[in-house]
């Protein structure tokens, strides 16, 4: 019989292109033998099922990405309102024109955290490199769609419950505090409940999950074992929650660029050897745009010049 | 609607072309996806992928062959890389020695079988004339010692002599495998 580590060779050969002939041999019969399978395999209607979850998942990944209409419609726009909106907010107008209610999608690369007002005022805090997108107006029910980490406060209405649907969990509330770590690529989805109540809802896991978690709980699920479980007495980290912007060994060109971004500023920087050094550091919401040139400019012997929204770096 | 006009209209971001394409080749797809990897779950991930991947890289897609070539060809990459997936996941080891190892197993037993018999049949091809017909004669259509001496009008002795240089020419191994399976 075949040894499990031969077979492991064998596909991370394949997949690095240095297959030896008869390594390439093996593949390709797997694949012709499943082929030569599957064409006799005629029972369309057999997976019925299947193919429209199928379909419904794709739908939902595709609409946390929007395409290429979208990307167009914001470039146009973007240089109109960059510096009131710092860029990242647009209308889904082709939505409204089917009818249904507009939809708004905040996304944040991989220095910004920003908090975002609801419809309902409650108040979600977007952490790096995640995407929310949700409707202009809430009806009966508050629908949000989350990839990435956010911090949720969410207003009381017990009449109009409000559900995070993140890449693998669903979370319901009628009014309470919590974060949702949840993307199409984790290995681990997470919710961890700062106060009130919360209902977890795991379309995939094998078991459905015991999942009413209150203060201080988290649950976790594996997404590949899909399973879940419960902890209590958890530390809720919301520290970032306070955060503006955040950089890791990021080249000052960078940092200038995403200030531009949150800070509604212009910053010109023309000397090459201060925009390729790197900072790590993160700025707080609370900070003022002097505070943190005044950082910048301690931390590098920066010479920073402002006049209104226009600063200088020499 | 032929698959060029398909694309260029999912290019164009138009969903309901998806839709079609979706409906089109959902079933071969996840079929085959699924023979690969004997799971509906894993099968119908894939095909998610492959779709997803599509439109999200609709810019920047151009197809060489066919569009059906190359949906298969994203389903044959995409599970040869959850299969390396699978393999690196201790809870995935039952399932893979239970349904995949006997698959690649059975695989590399035909191959090696092929190849013998094709390095056997090449081997034989390098006899001299006359040995090449003694050994077919006894091994190919079974005629004893004594009936290819009568065929041949030749001697048993002569008969035996060839069929020696023959097994003996044919290397050691690979004649014992002939004897076995043409036995």
């Amino acid at each position: 019989m075949m040894q499990l580590q031969r077979l492991k060779n064998i596909v991370s050969n394949y997949l690095s292109g240095q297959s030896s002939t008869e390594e390439k041999a093996i593949v390709e019969h797997w694949f012709r033998e499943a082929k030569e399978a599957s064409d006799k395999d005629t029972d369309h209607g057999q997976y019925n099922e299947r193919k429209m979850i199928a379909l419904r998942n794709i739908k939902a990944a595709i609409q946390m990405n929007p395409g290429k209409q979208y990307r167009l419609r914001w470039a146009m726009a973007a240089s109109v309102i960059s510096v009131i909106f710092a860029g990242y907010l647009f209308r889904n107008n082709l939505r409204n024109i089917m009818g249904a209610p507009a939809m708004y999608t905040v996304v944040t690369n991989q220095h910004q955290v920003r908090e975002i007002i609801l419809p309902d005022s409650s108040v979600v805090v977007l952490n790096v490199n995640s995407r929310l997108r949700y409707p202009e107006k809430f009806n009966s029910h508050r629908n949000v769609e989350l990839s990435g980490e956010a911090f949720f406060d969410i207003r009381k209405n017990s009449t109009a419950a409000f559900t995070v649907k993140a890449s693998h969990l669903d979370v319901k509330v009628l009014g309470t505090s919590f974060v949702v770590s949840d993307d199409r690529a984790t290995e681990t989805a997470r919710v961890t409940v700062k106060t009130g109540r919360v209902q977890v809802v795991v379309p995939d896991a094998r078991q459905e999950p015991l999942s009413i978690l209150s203060a201080s709980q988290q649950f976790t699920y594996a997404v590949r074992r899909r399973e879940g479980k419960t902890e209590r007495d958890v530390a809720v980290n919301t520290e970032w929650t306070s955060q503006l912007l955040v950089f890791r060994n990021t080249p000052l060109r960078e940092v200038f660029a995403a200030m531009e971004g949150s800070l509604q500023v212009k910053i010109v920087s023309r000397n090459e050897e201060i925009n390729k050094r790197t900072f790590t550091g993160s700025f707080l919401k609370e900070d003022d745009i002097a505070g943190i040139l005044n950082i910048l400019s301690l931390s590098y012997g920066l010479k920073i010049k402002q006049t209104g929204n226009l600063i200088e770096v020499n | 609607m032929n698959d060029t006009d398909l694309l260029l209209r999912i290019q164009c971001s138009d969903m309901k072309a998806f839709d079609l394409l979706y409906n089109q080749y959902w079933h071969p797809l996840f079929s085959f996806a699924n023979k690969l990897l004997r799971s509906y779950d894993d099968a119908q991930d894939i095909v998610q992928t492959v779709f997803v991947s599509i439109w999200e890289r609709r810019d920047t897609i151009t197809i060489q062959q066919s569009l059906e070539s190359y949906l298969f060809q994203a389903v044959r990459f995409q599970s040869i890389k959850k299969l390396e997936s699978l393999l690196s996941s201790p809870e995935q080891i039952d399932r893979i020695q239970e349904d995949l190892l006997p698959v690649f197993d059975g695989i590399l037993n035909r191959l090696q079988e092929q190849d013998l018999s094709r390095q056997i049949q090449k081997e034989i091809a390098g006899l001299s004339p006359r040995t090449r017909e003694i050994f077919l004669l006894s091994r190919q259509y079974k005629l004893s010692i004594g009936e290819i001496a009568l065929k041949l009008s030749i001697s048993e002795q002569t008969v035996k002599n060839q069929l020696h240089i023959a097994l003996k020419a044919l290397r050691h191994s690979i004649a014992l495998v002939l004897i076995f399976y043409a036995n």
